[in-house]
């Protein structure tokens, strides 16, 4: 029971970092097209990480 | 032959005669379903061809659920609902629906706002925790595990999918449980907002998000598909779709195709699903210990979701100086919107000025994503 329990866990470890590992990597993506976006467009390049300004008071 | 002869043979030959106390005990499940999806409306549209679904498919001899193909016959041999019930079975439905998710969602606040990814991966936390306490109970095997784990992402088409490859016994309690919780987000997530929150966190206000431009619309359902398709290959057709139909809708360029699949499509894929995922709930299988810990574990999954949403939502919160609302993080659990319509609530009841619908969008469709990476790694392990 112990090694399944632990073969779960380690199963379950190792999901979370996947399911991290991809959204982090989907997230740095969205910042370099944004930028990339933005420089091309000549849009404002605000808010790329939270959506604010850099400064705004909530 | 006399008179209550014929009448004795024909009752003998009914269905009254044939049913078993199991085919009642669902009878009435059922019953109690219809009465929720129209006296309560929780979640009617999915409901009621569920709860429909239970009542055909437990009238004994009617035979909408035969399968032709088993006793060596044609498939167009068997019940109606068998035959629909192949979209199901051969994950054509749940793929359909995430094209039709897709021409519906707008990706735009998680763009804005990307920092909601990570809200949406926390709130997969549940998938993993029910997969380890499945697993530790002994009742369940990694492949029923898993299946059952993947009710903590709150999405349906997901867990039908993944079961239908791991589990295949599994697909009607999964899916009903999954639909239910959804159903019950309103109730579920709520006290579980307010205990690992403070006053002060909920009645933060959140800044208008930044406008977000077509062409970075465009790259996104490219990337996305493309990135975790070749990635994790196995959850392709779920994310190529979603992505597929994003795309339709972001193109602009095909309105009609935009249209059927948001309206027409949709509906249809959601009676077939509704009905025959229902169906598939017959009393003699349905009835078991196993159905029962289901339900209860998926209730766990779906609860540590949550609460895995919100304690990344308050890690980001403080990260950022409270600039950020943690109530949004339960909508990364990807009930889409009904979670996202939940942190709004629980936002206004603090503060009657905060509007956190749209950055609740953010992390509600990162939820979508991630519950398919979820089922991905699965697929990936054990498929």
């Amino acid at each position: 029971m112990s090694t399944i329990i632990l073969e779960s866990l380690l199963t379950a470890a190792s999901g979370i970092a996947v399911v991290f590992t991809v959204l982090i990597v989907l997230w740095i993506a969205i910042v370099i097209v944004s930028k990339l976006v933005g420089s091309m467009t000549g849009e404002s390049k605000e808010g790329l990480w939270t959506g604010m300004k850099k400064g705004d008071k909530v | 032959m006399n008179f209550f002869g014929v009448i004795g043979e024909m009752l003998a030959e009914s269905g009254f005669a044939h049913a078993s106390f199991e085919n009642y005990i669902m009878l009435i499940i059922s019953f109690v379903l219809i009465y929720l999806a129209i006296k309560k409306q929780y979640e009617p549209l999915l409901l009621l061809p569920i709860a429909f679904g239970i009542l055909l498919a437990n009238l004994p001899d009617a035979g909408l659920m035969y399968d032709a193909t088993a006793a060596g016959g044609h498939w167009y041999e068997s019940g109606v609902l068998r035959i629909i019930y192949s979209g199901v079975k051969s994950s054509v439905f749940p793929c359909l629906m995430f094209l039709c998710v897709g021409a519906m969602t707008d990706f735009g606040p998680l763009i804005a706002n990307p920092i909601s990814l990570l809200m949406g991966a926390g709130a997969q936390l549940g998938i993993y925790i029910a997969y380890t306490l499945a697993r530790a109970t002994g009742l369940f095997d990694q492949f029923e595990a898993a299946s059952i784990a993947i009710i903590g992402g709150a999405d349906g088409p997901t867990a039908i999918y993944l079961t239908n490859a791991l589990a295949p016994g599994l697909v009607a309690p999964i899916a009903i449980a999954a639909y239910s919780y959804m159903a019950l987000i309103p109730m579920i997530q709520p006290p579980i907002m307010r205990a690992l929150t403070t006053k002060k966190e909920r009645e933060i206000e959140m800044k208008q998000l930044r406008e977000v431009s077509k062409l970075e619309k465009l790259i996104f359902p490219i990337f996305v598909a493309v990135f975790c398709s070749l990635l994790l290959p196995s959850v392709a057709p779920l994310l190529g779709m979603l992505m597929l139909g994003n795309l339709m809708r972001e193109s602009g360029v095909v309105k009609r195709l935009v249209n059927t699949a948001e309206n027409d499509l949709c509906n249809i894929i959601t009676i077939c699903l509704g009905l025959t995922v229902g169906a598939t709930a017959n009393g003699r299988d349905f009835l078991r210990i196993q159905t029962i810990a289901i339900i209860c574990m998926g209730l766990f999954a779906f609860a540590f979701s949550t609460v895995g949403g919100l304690l990344i939502g308050k890690f980001l919160c403080k990260v950022t100086g409270g600039k950020i609302n943690p109530l949004i993080g339960s909508a990364g659990v990807s009930a889409v919107p009904m979670a996202a319509r939940v942190s709004q609530t629980e936002g206004t009841k603090a503060n009657p000025t905060n509007f956190l619908l749209m950055h609740a969008m953010g992390p509600n469709v990162a939820g979508v994503i991630g519950s398919a990476v979820a089922a991905g790694f699965f697929l990936t392990i054990f498929g």
